[in-house]
């Protein structure tokens, strides 16, 4: 089997130890709930795991680019059936978790006034605390791109807060 | 420096590249650039969390299990055959009886109107995704498996004929036969079309008439059921909220073991003018509140060609045949615990007879790897039987120790609905 060897074993353990944090804390801002964030989280590291992928040149960017799919993914397919960001604690749910949750809803809001791409270059920039470059390769563009993006989403946030 | 070229580096500052002395220089001498920076700053801090919200502490665990587990660890039913659509029949029936009165009847209208639009199809090809096991049955799911691809394939007219296939398990049915094989392990089951009920949830699949009917009967059947109709200019969407099916009174074993037994969202995307379904996809609906996609599909093509390779049955297949009744009955007349005493300590010394009675479900391949891992084996410990959810059959769970001093915790699945009420082993080794 593909992922059977020490070494492949190794590797794995490494970046989810590595990464597995950052990406669960981007997916939870962009989710607002920890199980779909965690299944995201844990779907990319699996998509690694059984794909040629594992060869990949920059692993951090591809579980990125898999988290920040599955996420965009999962919204799409949200209804209002039930709701996933109720302003009201989740039973058992911690106090931190809760303000987290609003947060999140809070700069979503924002956020979601933005032109998709902008948007996109902004969270990864705030959730993931990625750099332009490290950007750019999760988004698989240019790093002027990501630049261009990323300053005209700060110009529209600048005019819808008066700022 | 002059402003320009200032303003011009501002969003490279705030990408966190450390000013120069230049730079630094200007900011403190230039009131309007330093406002430009302070407000794009602030704009950029509106949207920064502060919180750090933390992963789970077992995620770790759950990675790097899901990563080395090719098949499920916990719920091991790889030969479980017979699956939990008892209820088809039922469910038809209440399609007929139901009266209209409830919100569902603009759900039963739309779905009335697929079902219609479908009546003259010759064939039909489902591209799907579906968090499951390569070998497990095709009604199993599971939230914490990684979607892989399926493919229901079906031709309509004279003798309906149908494939449903994933990476570790094929099913096949040439009008005549349905024959179910596992290509890895060469083995497989057959049993004759005549009479045979999709009985897996998932084999509902290869005819949407038929699915949209037992959601339409389950729209209005299931207390709790909730319903989400959204159209634009070319669609109707159709959202059906589904609580879990069957009893979990005594185990929950099985919850979220198969779309029939999740709580799930169930969305079906319909073409205004055609009726024709475009894409469905249900997903399960977790306890806090998430939601997790168990199926999807890929692609939904109607009346296209297929190639007629698929209709063939691979050589080298060694088949097992359903329609042969139970030999020797050694495991009739008795209680489940009873019968699993008895399997468990025929496997120490590998008792043939008996075993060849109770694993008929296994294959000569299958067998062998099994006699090699359990032989040997003495009971530590064996529980009462429980029910879950669906499955008409009951788990024993067990405790064993194997011949090589390790032990191992099993839930061994035994069921008797064959004529001669003999308790075979199912699944759970």
């Amino acid at each position: 089997m593909k992922h059977s060897s020490t070494e492949y074993r190794k590797e794995l353990e490494k970046l989810v130890d590595r990464y597995r944090q950052p990406l669960f804390r981007f997916a939870f801002f962009r989710l607002r709930s920890r199980m779909d964030a965690e299944d995201a989280v844990q779907d990319a590291f699996l998509k690694w795991a059984s794909g040629p992928e594992r060869c990949i040149r920059n692993p951090q960017a591809y579980l990125f680019r898999m988290v920040n799919n599955d996420c965009c993914d999962r919204i799409r397919r949200r209804t209002t059936l039930v709701p996933l960001d109720g302003h009201q604690p989740l039973p058992d749910e911690p106090l931190e978790e809760h303000e987290a949750r609003e947060e999140a809803r809070r700069i979503e809001t924002l956020l979601d006034r933005l032109p998709p791409e902008q948007a996109e270059a902004i969270r990864l920039h705030t959730y993931a605390s990625l750099r332009f470059t490290e950007i750019a390769e999760v988004l698989r563009c240019p790093v002027s791109t990501v630049k261009s993006r990323f300053a005209g989403g700060i110009e529209k946030l600048r005019k819808m807060s008066n700022l | 420096m002059n402003c320009h070229e200032f303003q011009n580096r501002i969003i490279d500052l705030l990408d966190g590249r450390n000013f120069t002395d230049e730079e630094r220089r200007h900011l403190e001498q230039c009131p309007t650039c330093a406002a430009e920076f302070r407000a794009a700053a602030a704009a950029l801090d509106a949207v920064t969390p502060r919180s750090t919200p933390r992963a789970s502490d077992n995620l770790r665990d759950r990675i790097l299990t899901a990563a080395a587990s090719a098949g499920h660890p916990r719920r091991n039913r790889i030969y479980r055959l017979f699956g939990t659509m008892a209820a088809a029949a039922a469910i038809f029936a209440g399609v007929l009886l139901l009266s209209v009165r409830t919100p569902a009847l603009a759900a039963r209208k739309h779905f009335g109107s697929a079902v219609a639009a479908m009546n003259d199809l010759k064939t039909l090809r489902i591209g799907l995704l579906i968090r499951t096991a390569p070998h497990e049955n095709f009604a199993y799911t599971d939230p914490s498996l990684p979607p892989i691809p399926c493919t229901v394939t079906a031709e309509y007219g004279g003798t309906t004929r149908w494939r449903i296939e994933k990476a570790g398990r094929i099913a096949l049915c040439d009008g005549e036969s349905v024959r179910t094989w596992l290509p890895e392990f060469g083995e497989g089951w057959r049993r004759k079309a005549e009479g045979y009920r999709p009985e897996e949830e998932f084999a509902l699949l290869l005819d949407l008439q038929r699915l949209l009917l037992a959601e339409q009967a389950q729209a209005f059947r299931t207390k709790g059921a909730q319903y989400e109709i959204t159209e634009d200019a070319a669609t109707v969407r159709l959202t059906v909220a589904m609580p879990a099916r069957g009893d979990f009174s005594q185990s929950d074993y099985l919850l979220n073991s198969s779309i029939a037994e999740s709580n799930t969202l169930r969305e079906y995307r319909f073409d205004k003018e055609s009726g024709r379904l475009l894409d469905l996809c249900i997903s399960a609906v977790l306890p806090d509140g998430g939601r997790s996609v168990l199926l999807e599909s890929t692609g939904i093509a109607y009346d296209e060609p297929i190639d007629r390779a698929i209709w063939e049955v691979p050589e080298g297949i060694e088949w097992i045949d359903l329609a042969e009744p139970v030999s020797g009955a050694q495991l009739a007349d008795m209680t489940a615990e009873e019968a699993a005493a008895r399997i468990l300590r025929a496997m120490g010394p590998w008792d043939k007879r008996l075993l060849d009675e109770a694993l008929r479900y296994y294959g000569t391949g299958v067998r062998e790897q099994l006699e090699a891992h359990y032989g040997g084996l003495a009971i530590i410990s064996a529980g009462k039987a429980l029910r879950s959810g669906e499955y008409p059959g009951v788990f024993i769970p067990c405790e064993i120790l194997l011949a090589d001093g390790r032990t191992e915790k099993l839930m061994l699945a035994l069921r008797n609905d064959n004529p001669e009420k003999c308790w075979l082993v199912d699944g759970g080794l």
